[in-house]
C-alpha cells in the first residue's frame, strides 16, 4: 500500500511518498542539447493528434523535441487523470479514460517527444481543454484516438539535437520513463 | 509602479531535465539550474505529476492558495522562467495548470517547497542569454 510521510522542517512541510523501489541517484538529471530550427506545425481536421505529430516529426528526422500546443479543437478526445495504485505495485496509476465528444476546444498542452525502449517515436502529452458545456478538463492524452476537429491544431516544436528523451526502466517507481540521454555518435 | 524595462537577448541551448520523486518542483528546478550553471532560462515544455499540489493566486498583498491532494496530481501545463534572485542564485517562477484525481482542473503559481514530484517531471528549459545591462533603457 502507498505510504506517505510528512516531516515538519520549519514552517512549510510537504508530503513525500515511498516508492516501490530504492531511491536512485542523482535526484536531478540534466543533459544539454543544442536547440534545432524551430517549427510551427499545423495539423488538419481529422488528424490523430499524437500519432500524426510523431509521424510528422519523424519524417523530418527529428528524434526528440519540446512541444507547446497553441490552439486546436477535438472532434473526440479522451484523457486520463492520476490516482493511487491500490495494488501497491506503483505509487500512482491512471484511472479509466474519460471520453469527451466534440467540439472540444484545446486550451493548451505541453508534450515531450522522444524514443521508446524499442527506439520508436513516442509522445508524452498532457492537455487542458474545455467542453461544449464550458467545463474545463485536463489530463494525460492516449497515444491514439485524440481526433482533431474543424480547427485542427497549431503546435510549436523546439527540436533537441545531440541529446534527447529516451525511455528506460526506472526501478524506483516501477515505470518505464523518459530520461535525458546524450546521443551516441554514429560511426 | 516600476518603469518598463526591455532586456535584449537570444535563446541558447536546451537543458533536458528529469526530477525524481519527492524532489520539490520549484526548489528542485532551482537546484538543477545551480548544478548546471543556468541563471536565465525559459520553460519550453514540461510533463509530470505531483504527490500533492499547492498553487497561489490573487495579488501579492492578498495571496491565496488552492491545494490538491494526490498522489497522482497531473501537471498539465507549465510556463515560466528562471531568473537570478536578489542573492544572485537562480529563482524559478513557475505557473500552470493541474488536474486532480477527481478530474478537477486548477491553476496558479506553484509555491516553493510545497509540491513534491510523484513519479517524474520531464522538463526542457531553454537558456535565455541577455546582452549587457547597458543595452537596457534606464
Amino acid at each position: 500500500m502507498t505510504e506517505l510521510s510528512q516531516s515538519i522542517e520549519g514552517k512549510a512541510s510537504r508530503r513525500r511518498v515511498t516508492q516501490p523501489g530504492a531511491p536512485l541517484s542523482p535526484r536531478r538529471l540534466c543533459v544539454w542539447a543544442e536547440t534545432g530550427q524551430e517549427l510551427r506545425l499545423i495539423l488538419p481536421e481529422g488528424a490523430d493528434l499524437l500519432k500524426d505529430l510523431a509521424a510528422a516529426l519523424s519524417a523530418r528526422g527529428i528524434k526528440s523535441a519540446a512541444i507547446q500546443m497553441l490552439s486546436g479543437s477535438f472532434g473526440r478526445v479522451s484523457y486520463f487523470t492520476g490516482m493511487i495504485d491500490a495494488t501497491g505495485a506503483r505509487v500512482a496509476t491512471y484511472g479509466a479514460p474519460r471520453e469527451l465528444s466534440g467540439p472540444v476546444m484545446l486550451l493548451g498542452a505541453n508534450a515531450v517527444f522522444g524514443r521508446s525502449e524499442a527506439g520508436e517515436p513516442l509522445v508524452h502529452c498532457h492537455a487542458v481543454m474545455v467542453d461544449t458545456e464550458g467545463r474545463v478538463h485536463g489530463g494525460h492524452l492516449p497515444l491514439e484516438g485524440c481526433i482533431l476537429g474543424t480547427e485542427g491544431a497549431v503546435i510549436m516544436i523546439a527540436p533537441l539535437e545531440g541529446a534527447g528523451f529516451e525511455v528506460s526502466y526506472d526501478s524506483e517507481t516501477n515505470y518505464s520513463l523518459f530520461h535525458p540521454t546524450a546521443s551516441v555518435p554514429v560511426n | 509602479m516600476t518603469a518598463t524595462r526591455i532586456e535584449q537577448g537570444a535563446y541558447g541551448r536546451s537543458a533536458i531535465i528529469r526530477l525524481r520523486p519527492n524532489e520539490d518542483l520549484v526548489e528542485g528546478v532551482e537546484q538543477a539550474c545551480r548544478e548546471n550553471g543556468i541563471l536565465h532560462a525559459v520553460v519550453r515544455s514540461a510533463v509530470g505529476s505531483l504527490v500533492d499540489a499547492v498553487l497561489s493566486y490573487g495579488g501579492a498583498d492578498d495571496e491565496r492558495t488552492v491545494s490538491a491532494r494526490g498522489p497522482g496530481v497531473e501537471i498539465l501545463t507549465l510556463a515560466g522562467e528562471i531568473a537570478p534572485g536578489a542573492d544572485g542564485h537562480p529563482r524559478a517562477n513557475l505557473r500552470g495548470t493541474i488536474s486532480t484525481p477527481d478530474a478537477r482542473v486548477l491553476g496558479g503559481r506553484f509555491l516553493s517547497g510545497q509540491n513534491s514530484i510523484c513519479i517524474t517531471l520531464e522538463l526542457v528549459l531553454q537558456e535565455w542569454l541577455p546582452e549587457t545591462k547597458a543595452a537596457q533603457p534606464q
